[in-house]
């Protein structure tokens, strides 16, 4: 069994079979309390799916507002050490891409997720991949809404039942994983003092 | 329960250390740190989003290490404890959600702690093979760091913890490290204040003593300020730049260290007098201090008042405090928090535990 979490905007836990089918999954919307939700959640999914043997934990890497983000993977990391299991990472984006192709959207799409200070974070799908899971064009981008690629955009909250699935089919086919650094897009902000104000007045 | 008493882990991540920390009752089996100050120093402060991009790339493999050094096993812990507050929110929510995961995979109880009342648990803790040190209460704590001066007055680690004072601006070490960055000393400002001091004469300039004035004092006993020695310190390198005369570095690092240590100090021992209670506990990083471990001897012994230092390791932000705590309230019996809780980051140090 697959453990699956993402905290890269909602938070969200799901436990997935090694065939890609859901077996218990909870999403909370709530985008300012990750590291409240994350407990009762996890809790909840595990019971849910009665405590299965986890081999795997995957993780949603972002991008995704830095703060919720890390919560989701702290968790998974650790959860991970605990069960003895493999990391998984997978970049959020995936599991709204692949929920977009199982409406029938078409490729090429990009999903579109807030990134905060009026920026959007933005990946462009344009197939799929081995597993037949969502192929991305090039890596997510951070920037304006003006500078957002020209095509259709999908906007939706990530389901970590999805990115399990992502997960557990692209393991099956033997698709290597994401690197398991946070997508975080930006450099830490910071402002340096270089001048010293006067105080002499 | 284990022999020798709960087996406990404890994270801390409030600041820009990321501890893990294993105890069985006040036996310290592991206090692994990993500190992100390094790559703080080019910025000559913290910066919380650095914390937190660090505390994520070390939890795991400072658990690791803290379970490797301890020699235990997950499923042999009784209980899992975590820092919820006080300090920054976003390094705090990564110690939480790592300890949340912890705790309910591995299905233990968690308790979400008070990092100021952690400091304080210190003392009670021990090293292997060492004496165990006899627990002195009531005693009145002084918790000095980068991120908190605080004074506490604490009758019962579990139930009765109480603020006396704290900073109503800068925390010491932050005054330290603003300090050093006007004198041009790298950071973090305390050791490179310390050693520019060395040479220094401490009565050269008279820095003020923040809210030690007779009318502060009525409002602010027990409260410290030190923008107001910060601001001095400025003034003094501007107008003695301004005359066109070299500056004294080691006269004013070892007056401005003076003018810290003499508050710290005559307001701890203050409260002793004022409450009665004749025992002094330092905890927090500044405590690596020489000189206010020096001045706080000399000036305790003469009031009569018993001091008491934890070694170093444990007077910075560690995760072993953090499980101390948890070790006594599994002793106290104290209901765990559960898996729902948040962080705070202005926890008052009244609630030592979250529910
Ligand atoms: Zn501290």
């Amino acid at each position: 069994m697959l453990l699956a979490i993402d905290t890269s905007g909602a938070t969200s836990v799901a436990v997935v079979d090694d065939d890609g089918a859901l077996v218990a999954s909870l999403l909370d919307e709530d985008v300012r309390a990750h590291a409240e939700h994350i407990g009762p959640l996890l809790e909840t999914v595990l019971e849910r799916a009665g405590r299965p043997h986890v081999d795997a934990v995957a993780y949603g890497v972002g991008p995704g507002p830095f703060t919720g983000l890390r919560v989701g993977m702290a968790a998974a990391r650790t959860a991970a050490l605990v069960l003895g299991a493999i990391e998984l990472p997978v970049l959020s984006h995936d599991a709204v891409a692949l929920e977009a192709l199982r409406r029938g959207m078409r490729p090429a799409f990009a999903v579109v997720a807030d990134a905060k200070r009026r920026e959007r974070f933005a990946t462009v799908y344009r197939g799929l991949d081995a597993a037949g899971m969502p192929a991305r064009d090039g890596e997510p981008a951070v920037g304006p809404e003006t500078d957002l690629p020209r095509v259709p955009h999908v906007i939706g909250a990530v389901d970590a039942g999805l990115l399990g699935v992502v997960a557990a089919l692209r393991r099956a086919h033997g698709v290597p994983p994401e690197a398991p650094d946070a997508r975080y897009l930006r450099s830490p902000d910071v402002t340096i003092a270089t001048v010293r104000k006067s105080v002499l007045g | 329960m284990s022999a020798g008493g709960p087996l406990v882990l404890g994270i801390e991540s409030s600041c820009d250390e990321t501890g893990v920390g294993i105890v069985r009752g006040r036996e310290v089996l592991a206090n692994v740190i990993a500190s992100s100050v390094d790559e703080q120093a080019r910025y000559g402060g913290v910066v919380p989003e650095i914390a937190a991009r660090a505390h994520l790339e070390a939890m795991r493999p400072t658990l690791e290490r803290a379970l490797e050094t301890a020699g235990v096993r997950i499923a042999d812990l009784d209980a899992v404890a975590v820092t919820a507050g006080p300090g920054l929110a976003g390094a705090l929510m990564v110690g939480v959600g790592a300890a949340k995961a912890l705790a309910v995979t591995a299905r233990k109880p968690l308790y979400g702690v008070n990092h100021l009342v952690g400091h304080v648990t210190a003392d009670q803790l021990h090293a292997t093979g060492a004496e165990p040190v006899p627990v002195e209460l009531p005693t009145v704590a002084l918790l000095v760091s980068g991120g908190h001066t605080s004074l506490l007055l604490v009758r019962d680690l579990v139930e009765d913890v109480e603020l006396l004072g704290e900073t109503l601006d800068d925390a010491a070490g932050e005054a330290f490290d603003k300090t050093a960055r006007l004198l041009g000393l790298p950071y973090p400002g305390g050791p490179s204040i310390d050693r520019a001091a060395q040479d220094g004469d401490p009565t050269a300039i008279r820095f003020p003593r923040g809210l030690t004035a007779p009318k502060d004092r009525e409002r602010h006993r027990f409260d410290f300020s030190f923008s107001g020695l910060k601001t001095a310190v400025a003034r003094h390198v501007e107008r003695t730049e301004a005359d066109g005369g070299a500056l004294a570095v080691a006269d004013v690092a070892a007056s401005f260290r003076e003018a810290v240590v003499d508050v710290l100090v005559t307001k701890a021992l203050d409260a002793c007098a004022a409450t009665g209670v004749p025992r002094l506990l330092l905890g927090g990083g500044v405590v690596a201090n020489r000189r206010l471990r020096d001045v706080a001897t000399t000036r305790a012994e003469a009031a009569g008042v018993r001091l008491r230092i934890p070694p170093f390791d444990l007077c910075t932000d560690n995760g072993a405090m953090i499980a101390g705590l948890g070790a006594r309230l599994v002793e106290a019996g104290a209901t765990p928090s559960g898996a729902g809780f948040g962080v705070d980051s202005t926890l008052p140090v009244g609630q030592v535990l979250l529910s």
